[in-house]
This record gives structure tokens, C-alpha cells and sequence, in this order.
């Protein structure tokens, strides 16, 4: 009998966890339902009070207004299609460079085994300083270079400020690979370089493509850089939603909603993809697998 | 010593790294003795001292900005900012790795979701925030319902509350990087020592407070660390919100220097202040770091 | 004291049966020994007894009483593990502790039972030391100690062994061994090791794929094995499998192979024709041995040497080869051609399609 006791109380205590956690992650999700809700708000029920949870009439006018430019009650939109593109563009070709140097990097840590405080303080650099301490003089810099407003110029800024997390992610899955792997390689006489490519890049390829859908994340969110260092010509999502907002006294909740949402959706699932390995990757090694 | 330079340059380590330091000299480097040099001068474009009228003043800015009163406040609230968010989300990051760590139906469902704020863009957040804290918004709808009475804040316009949207933006936008750090640290806890507690006779409470927790010294200081790292440089959100107001409200460091330099244009001004804030960061987390990772090296 | 009664359980994972209809049961005071290869199913099964897997269907039952839906905390059960698991931010003695903390007991108590189970293992010295800073062999006898000190009528141990140099191993077996016939507690044993099966258990319990290949207690499994595995399993250096036939010698049965005729004790007419295998020990052939018939006649391929004894190595008929055991003494060279007996009472029969046993 008091083993049913046992079982009871067991029972009891896994429910209410379970409906703590599950009224959380509703907490968590709603800022999200939210705005979900309000891109299909017809501009009749953006200001309501009380605001209306769902729609009661639902409505794709907000999305194309977005998307094809338009002319909804109130204003004229552009089609954020321009910056959409480019966002993707840039964040793609910096990840890809992004993860690439810091592929090497990390290899230069994880094989020599350089764990050093040291080491790894210049390579967080990027990340620990403000970036608006850097602008003024990165304005000055670029100006000098002819890097304001060009493609090159943000890439390669958003390379260098994604770095960090690349570089320790990568070396975090670095340092999980067997000691046994490269003792093998290096009694095969294989080189480090060889070694790299042959035996320890594919052996962490969940890593790798993990840290690279993060950074893709990273640069699409990127914001004050893009804003600062270029905006006139080349325009990123970050920057429309910005404008749409301002330029509107932020009064337009439906399209900046859907925009809000176009821009959201392909990080979150990236994000679904990738969420069991970037636990692992976010201890970058601390934990012996 | 002629060689051993020429040996650290030339070997191995040195080049799988170079890649990276070239981005970092170009990124980091050069900005900073650029910041550095403006701060010991006295360009004030707005001021009629333009780059090339201006001249050396050594610690005046340095001096002017210490004694500002608006700095030291904006470093102040960034400071209990940062304080705020990793507190809370070290709290909620325990609480919920605690609860997912017992038998929970839907457990692989849940945790995606618990990630996708982060994915989110902190312009997005910002926008997001604004709906849910407007005037006519839920938030107010929310509170409202709890107190009974009708509720209507002006969450952006009020200085006694225009912090709290902020931060909770902040929170929501980077609570799940403490999450994930600290339930892969809890999970990383080896097997073996958690059965043998539970058959000792630790239920999961016991295990979390008795096991789990005391091994988690380095994790919760990487979490801190990072998440302290990120939390300083609040920016957009208040840009978007509330533009460091109203006053001075929301004023951050960050905001406070990209006021001062965009709309005031104190350029040396604010690069003293720059200078200032990149030392403290520097100091602050190196020591934090090395004292963690020294720890390491004992065993 | 409660017996442990397994009926047909299942436990699968994906599509794999790691326990595929599995019934057994072990008395109280009995030393059960689970043993087999890698994936055989032991350590789940035990697992399976702890609580720390769950059925997919079928009871299992400590004490007459059903247990499948009681954590493992609540089981009255003790657990060494392979890789220990002492706390390692605990000192050794905080470890003993932590059981009787849990349930309350004074601390006058406490002091008293850590001091008692220190003296029993032989772990004073250690007891203020963390477990960084002692031997493996050390940690496992805290980890004994652990789990004892709460006096749980059963203790499971999952290959405690395993991660232990080799002299190490014996030594805490033995621990292992006293610490049962002193306490008189159920224990239950796993590993992969064949000879601390045969030298530890009261009751063996071979497992491969998920399933029992027998049951029984040691000399009987080694006198006796039941199925080609089991006699594989537990040879020493190797189990002869000869490949041959069983034919009619005139007068009586017997097993032929290339040139080989051995003499066989039962009837087995009936499988007159059969394709059979001949399993012998090595120990169990006799070369150039005046106490048994001559089967046949080998040449000698290699010699190894191992100091109280010698492995012969014969080719015999056509390309088959045998070990035969010898006393040091007996000297042969290469390429010799012997004369092999067969010890009729220590040989068995298995049927080369089904493997199954005739004698």
C-alpha cells in the first residue's frame, strides 16, 4: 500500500511540472501568436480595445502589401522583396566565410590543444565590445576604404562579429572528437592540413552545419551595423522593418507584423532544425561528450 | 629572440589562425587605436572642429566623460539591466531544465519551441514588444484582468515604466543561449553518478540540488559570461522603442553613445567613452574567464 | 527476502528485441551470474530489475510483488556500476553518507554505520579523501560500500569489473564473493567475462541476442552446455568443432571424419548419416595415450608453450584442425604424426543444421 502511495504522488508531481512547463512555453510563445495573429488583422482591428486575440476577419492584405509594395488605408509601402533578397544574400555568403575562418581557426586551437585564456581572448573581441563603440571609427575607417554602403564592406563586418561564436562553436566539437582519431591519422603520416579535411572536418559535420545555420541566424537579425555602415543603397530586412516602423510612428501593425513574420519565420526553422546539437554547441566544449 | 619570433610566425598554429586575425585586425584592431586616437583629440564636427583642425588634448575627454553625469547614469542602468536578465533567465533557465529533466509527455515538441525567440530578430523583438505593450495591447488587457480595474499604461511614454518593456524584450529575445548552456550542462552530468543517487534513493529534486547543481560551477559561469557579453550591448530595441527616453529613461551606454555621436556628434567625446566601456569589458571578462578555466587546469 | 521473478518480458528498442521473451528466476541468496557478449541483453536486464528500463510487456516481480511501475528508488535495491559513479565533488566519506542523509538518519547513526561498512571494505584511510584521489580498485570498494550501507536485501552489479586492471579484478571478485557468503544478500552479477561467471556464481544465466541460452549453475553449464554457443562461450582457449558425420562403425555409432573414427558412448542410430560437429575441450584429448583408443593421427603444426601447459596444434584428415592440451612434460616436434585419443565421456555431439545437441 505504500507503494501505491508512492506511485500516486509520483504521478502528481510529473503533472503539475508537466503544466508549469507547458503554461511557460505558452508564456514564451505567445509574443509570437501574437504577432502571427495581428499580420491577419485587417487595419480595422489594429487598434481595438480590448484587442482582439484572433481575427475576425482575417486577411492577406498585410502580407501583399509587403511583399509587392502597396497601398493600404493609411500609406504607401515598398515591396520589401529588395531587402528580403539582399539579407539573404549577404547573410549567406558571410556565413559561409564566417564559418570558414573559423573552421581554421578552431583547428589551430582544438588540434594544438591550445587552451590558453590567452588564446581566446582576441578571438571574442568582436562580441564583447559594443558595436556602437566600434561604428564611429569603423564609419571612418570604411569611409577611407570606400567600403560605406557596398556589399563587401557589411560582409565582411558581419563576418568579423559572428566570428566568435563560430570560431568556439566549431572548436567546441573539435575538442569532443576521440584523441584516437588524429593518433590514427598521424600514424597514417597524414598532415595536419590533410588531417583537417580528411578525418575531423566530416567526422563533425552535424557541428559544422549547426554552427552554420546559427550564424546564418545571427547575420540575418543583424541590425546596427547594416543601419550605420550602409542602409542608403543596400537595405536589409532589419533596416525595412526599422523604417516601417519609424517612418509610420508605428501605427502599421498589420504589414509590420507580416513583415515581422517573413523575416521571423526562416530562423525559427532553421532554429527547429538545429536545436538539439546547439545545446551541445552552446557549452563550446566545456562538457567531455 | 630573433628566431623565436621567427618560429611563433611561421608555425602551423600561427597559420590556421591567420585567417581569422587578419578579420580581427581589421575589425577590432584598427577601430580601436582609431578610437583611441579620437579620443585624445578634440573632434566636434557640429562644434566647427573638423578632423583636420583638431588637436591633441590628452585626458580631456576622458575627464569630461567621467564626470558626466548622463554616462555614469547610462552605464549604471545598463549595468542593472545585464544584472536583471541574467538573473532571471538563470533562474528560469534552472527552473525548466529541472522540469524537462522528469518524464514529460511532449518533451521534443516543447523544446523547439522553447528556442525560437532567439531566432528572432531583436528589430523583430522590438516590433513585437511594442504590439504587445501599446497602449490598446494585451499587455494592458493582461494586467487588467488580474487587477480588476481597468489598466491602461502607457508603457513607452512613462519613465517609471519604460525600462520594463525593454527589458523583458531583452529577456524573452536571449533567454533560450542561457537555456541551452545551462541544460546541456545539467544533462552533461554523467550517468553513472545520477542512477547511482537515484538508487540511492534521490528523487529528481535531490539529484538536481545534491549532483547536478554542484558540478555546474563552470557552466553557469560560461552562461554569465556570455550572456553578460551580449546583454551590454543593448541597442535595438531601444532604438526602435524609445530612443533612450522618455528623457533619459532607457538611456543605456550604448544608446548613450550613439546619441551623443549621432545626434550631437561629440565624436572624441564619445570615443573616450568607447575606450572606457571596451577596457571594463576586457577586465571583466577575462578575469571571470581565466579564474573558470584555471580551475580546469588543477586536474 | 524476496526472490526476483522475470516472465516473459520483452524490451524492445526501434525494431531490435533486446530482451525477446525473457522468464527467469532468482532465489533469495543466490550469486546469479548474467553473462554473454556484447548485446546479448545482460546489462538491460538487469536494468530491467533495477528500474531503469521499463517493459515493452510481461511482469517482473521483486518479493511476489509487481514492480514495473516503481522507480528505481523505491525498490529496495542496491547497484554497483561499471564506471563507478562515486560523486566526484563529494568526499568519500559525504558518498557513504549520502543514502542514510536521504532517509534522515541521526547523524550519531550515520557515523556509526560509515565507520562499520570503512572497516568491512578496508577503506578508512580514504574516507576524507575525494575520489580523484584514490585507485580505481579503491573507488569500487566505496562504491560497495555505498550501496551496502543501506542494507538492501538485493545488489545488482553491472560489470564492476570492467573498467579494473587485470590483477585488480580478482582481488575485488573475491571482496565480491566474501562480501556475499558474510551478508547472505541476493546478488546479482553481469559480465562478459566467462571465467568469473564459472569461478563467482551459485546460478549462471547465458544470454545472447535477448535470449536465455541456459540456465543452470556453473559446472553443469560447463560440463553440459546445452547449444553450440554455450559451449563456445565457455571454452578455454578454444572449443574443438570438428566437422564430420555420424556413421555406422559396425557393432556401433560412431562419429566419422576424414580418417577419424571415434567411438560413440549413446545410441544414436537414428542419426546415422547426419552432418554433425564433434566438440571436444582441448583438455580432453589425449595424444599418443595408452589409456584410449586411437581414434586417429594428426601432424603437429605448432607448439605453444604456456608453463603449465602445452597447446598442441593438429592438422588431422584434411584441412581440419585441432588443439589439444598437454602436460608440459610430454615433447613433441613439428610434423610429427600422432596418435589421438578421445576421452568418450567428455565429448558432445551438435548437429551441424540446427545445433542442437545429441550428446
Amino acid at each position: 500500500m505504500r507503494r501505491a502511495n508512492l506511485i500516486a504522488k509520483n504521478n502528481l508531481s510529473r503533472c503539475i511540472a508537466t503544466i508549469v512547463l507547458y503554461a511557460i512555453t505558452a508564456i514564451i510563445i505567445f509574443p509570437i501568436f501574437w504577432m502571427l495573429m495581428t499580420s491577419f488583422k485587417p487595419s480595422a482591428e489594429w487598434v481595438t480595445y480590448p484587442p482582439t486575440w484572433i481575427p475576425q476577419n482575417w486577411t492577406l492584405n498585410n502580407y501583399s502589401s509587403v511583399i509587392f509594395g502597396g497601398n493600404t488605408s493609411q500609406g504607401m509601402f515598398e515591396s520589401s522583396m529588395g531587402p528580403y533578397l539582399n539579407t539573404f544574400l549577404i547573410s549567406v555568403i558571410a556565413t559561409v566565410i564566417g564559418v570558414s575562418i573559423g573552421l581554421l581557426a578552431a583547428f589551430g586551437l582544438s588540434r594544438f590543444r591550445d587552451n590558453k585564456v590567452s588564446s581566446m581572448i582576441s578571438f571574442m573581441m568582436p562580441r564583447m565590445f559594443p558595436p556602437i563603440a566600434m561604428i564611429i571609427p569603423m564609419m571612418i575607417f570604411f569611409q577611407f576604404l570606400h567600403l560605406i554602403d557596398t556589399y563587401f564592406g557589411l560582409m565582411i563586418v558581419y563576418v568579423g562579429f559572428t566570428l566568435p561564436y563560430s570560431i568556439f562553436m566549431i572548436k567546441g566539437f573539435m575538442d569532443g572528437l576521440p584523441i584516437e582519431l588524429s593518433e590514427a591519422a598521424e600514424l597514417d603520416g597524414m598532415s595536419n592540413f590533410k588531417m583537417l579535411f580528411k578525418v575531423w572536418i566530416p567526422n563533425i559535420k552535424n557541428g559544422l552545419m549547426t554552427t552554420t545555420l546559427f550564424l546564418f541566424v545571427l547575420n540575418c537579425q543583424e541590425y546596427i551595423f547594416a543601419t550605420t555602415l550602409a542602409g542608403r543603397q543596400i537595405e536589409t530586412v532589419t533596416i525595412s522593418i526599422a523604417k516601417m516602423f519609424s517612418n509610420q510612428a508605428g501605427t502599421f501593425y498589420g504589414p509590420q507584423a507580416a513583415l515581422g513574420m517573413m523575416a521571423a519565420i526562416p530562423t525559427i526553422i532553421f532554429g527547429i532544425i538545429i536545436h538539439k546539437s546547439l545545446a551541445y554547441g552552446f557549452t563550446f566544449g566545456a562538457l567531455k561528450r | 629572440m630573433k628566431k623565436k619570433t621567427v618560429a611563433l610566425f611561421t608555425s602551423e598554429k600561427f597559420i590556421y589562425k591567420l585567417p581569422a586575425n587578419v578579420v580581427l585586425m581589421f575589425l577590432v584592431f584598427v577601430p580601436t587605436i582609431i578610437v583611441i586616437w579620437l579620443s585624445v583629440i578634440n573632434f566636434a564636427p557640429t562644434q566647427g572642429v573638423s578632423l583636420n583642425d583638431a588637436s591633441f588634448i590628452g585626458p580631456g575627454n576622458y575627464i569630461d566623460i567621467l564626470t558626466d553625469q548622463a554616462f555614469l547614469a547610462a552605464l549604471l542602468r545598463t549595468v542593472i539591466i545585464t544584472a536583471v536578465c541574467v538573473v532571471v533567465e538563470l533562474f528560469l533557465s534552472l527552473l525548466i531544465s529541472f522540469l524537462l529533466s522528469g518524464k514529460i509527455a511532449g518533451k521534443s515538441i516543447l523544446f523547439p519551441l522553447l528556442i525560437i525567440p532567439l531566432m528572432i530578430a531583436p528589430v523583430v523583438v522590438g516590433n513585437n514588444f511594442w504590439l504587445l505593450f501599446s497602449t490598446n495591447g494585451p499587455m494592458n488587457q493582461i494586467i487588467s484582468a488580474f487587477a480588476q480595474s481597468q489598466v491602461q499604461i502607457n508603457w513607452f511614454t512613462d519613465a517609471h515604466y519604460a525600462m520594463i518593456p525593454i527589458t523583458l524584450a531583452e529577456i524573452w529575445h536571449w533567454f533560450p543561449l542561457t537555456f541551452l548552456i545551462i541544460y546541456s550542462g545539467l544533462a552533461g552530468v554523467s550517468t553513472s553518478e545520477t542512477r547511482a543517487a537515484s538508487i540511492l534513493g534521490a528523487n529528481e529534486w535531490q539529484i538536481f540540488k545534491d549532483i547536478k547543481l554542484p558540478k555546474m560551477k563552470k557552466i553557469l559561469m560560461i552562461a554569465i559570461v556570455i550572456r553578460s557579453m551580449e546583454a551590454i550591448k543593448v541597442f535595438d530595441t531601444v532604438h526602435l522603442l524609445t530612443q533612450g527616453g522618455p528623457g533619459t529613461a532607457t538611456e543605456t551606454i550604448s544608446y548613450f553613445l550613439y546619441k551623443n555621436g549621432f545626434w550631437y556628434s561629440r565624436i572624441s567625446f564619445i570615443s573616450a567613452g568607447a575606450w572606457i566601456v571596451l577596457l571594463i569589458c576586457m577586465i571583466i571578462f577575462s578575469t571571470s574567464l581565466n579564474s573558470v578555466l584555471f580551475k580546469e587546469k588543477k586536474i | 527476502m524476496p526472490e526476483i521473478v522475470l516472465e516473459n518480458v520483452v524490451k524492445k528498442y526501434g525494431t531490435t528485441k533486446a530482451i525477446d521473451n525473457v522468464s527467469v528466476t532468482i532465489s533469495e541468496g543466490e550469486f546469479c551470474v548474467i553473462v554473454g557478449p556484447s548485446g546479448s541483453g545482460k546489462t538491460t536486464l538487469l536494468n530491467l530489475i533495477s528500474g531503469f528500463v521499463m517493459p515493452d510487456s510481461g511482469q517482473i516481480m521483486i518479493g511476489r510483488e509487481n514492480v514495473e511501475k516503481i522507480p528505481p528508488r523505491n525498490r529496495d535495491i542496491g547497484m554497483v556500476f561499471q564506471d563507478i559513479g562515486l560523486f566526484s565533488h563529494m568526499t568519500v566519506r559525504q558518498n557513504l553518507e549520502y543514502g542514510l542523509k536521504l532517509r534522515k538518519t541521526d547523524k550519531s547513526v550515520i557515523q556509526k554505520q560509515v565507520n562499520e561498512i570503512a572497516d568491512k571494505l578496508k577503506i578508512n584511510q580514504l574516507l576524507d579523501k575525494k575520489p580523484n584521489m584514490i585507485s580505481g580498485g579503491e573507488a569500487q570498494r566505496v562504491a560497495i560500500g555505498r550501496t551496502l550501507i543501506l542494507d538492501p536485501p538485493i545488489c545488482l552489479f553491472d560489470e564492476p569489473l570492467g573498467n579494473l586492471d587485470a590483477n585488480l579484478r580478482v582481488e575485488i571478485l573475491e571482496e565480491i564473493k566474501y562480501l556475499h557468503k558474510s551478508m547472505g544478500k541476493t546478488f546479482v552479477f553481469v559480465t562478459h567475462d566467462q571465467e568469473q561467471a564459472l569461478s563467482a556464481g551459485t546460478k549462471i544465466i547465458v544470454m545472447k541476442d535477448g535470449k536465455i541460452m541456459q540456465t543452470g549453475h556453473p559446472l553443469e553449464i560447463y560440463h553440459n552446455p546445452q547449444n553450440r554457443f554455450v559451449a563456445e562461450f565457455f571454452g578455454i582457449s578454444s572449443m574443438n568443432l570438428i566437422a564430420g558425420r555420424v556413421v555406422d562403425l559396425g557393432g556401433s555409432v560412431g562419429f566419422e571424419s576424414e580418417g577419424m573414427k571415434v567411438k560413440l558412448k549413446d545410441d544414436l542410430k537414428q542419426y546415422v548419416g547426419r552432418r554433425v560437429f564433434l566438440a571436444v575441450r582441448p583438455l580432453n584429448i589425449y595424444l599418443e595415450d595408452q589409456m584410449h583408443d586411437v581414434s586417429g593421427f594428426g601432424t603437429v603444426n605448432l607448439i605453444e608453450k604456456l608453463g603449465d601447459k602445452n597447446l598442441v596444434y593438429l592438422k588431422v584428415g584434411g584441412d581440419q584442425k585441432i588443439v589439444a592440451s598437454t602436460p608440459p612434460q610430454h615433447k613433441y616436434s613439428l610434423q610429427d604424426k600422432i596418435r589421438i585419443g578421445f576421452d568418450a565421456d567428455k565429448l558432445h555431439i551438435y548437429d551441424q543444421e540446427q545445433g542442437e545437441r545429441l550428446i
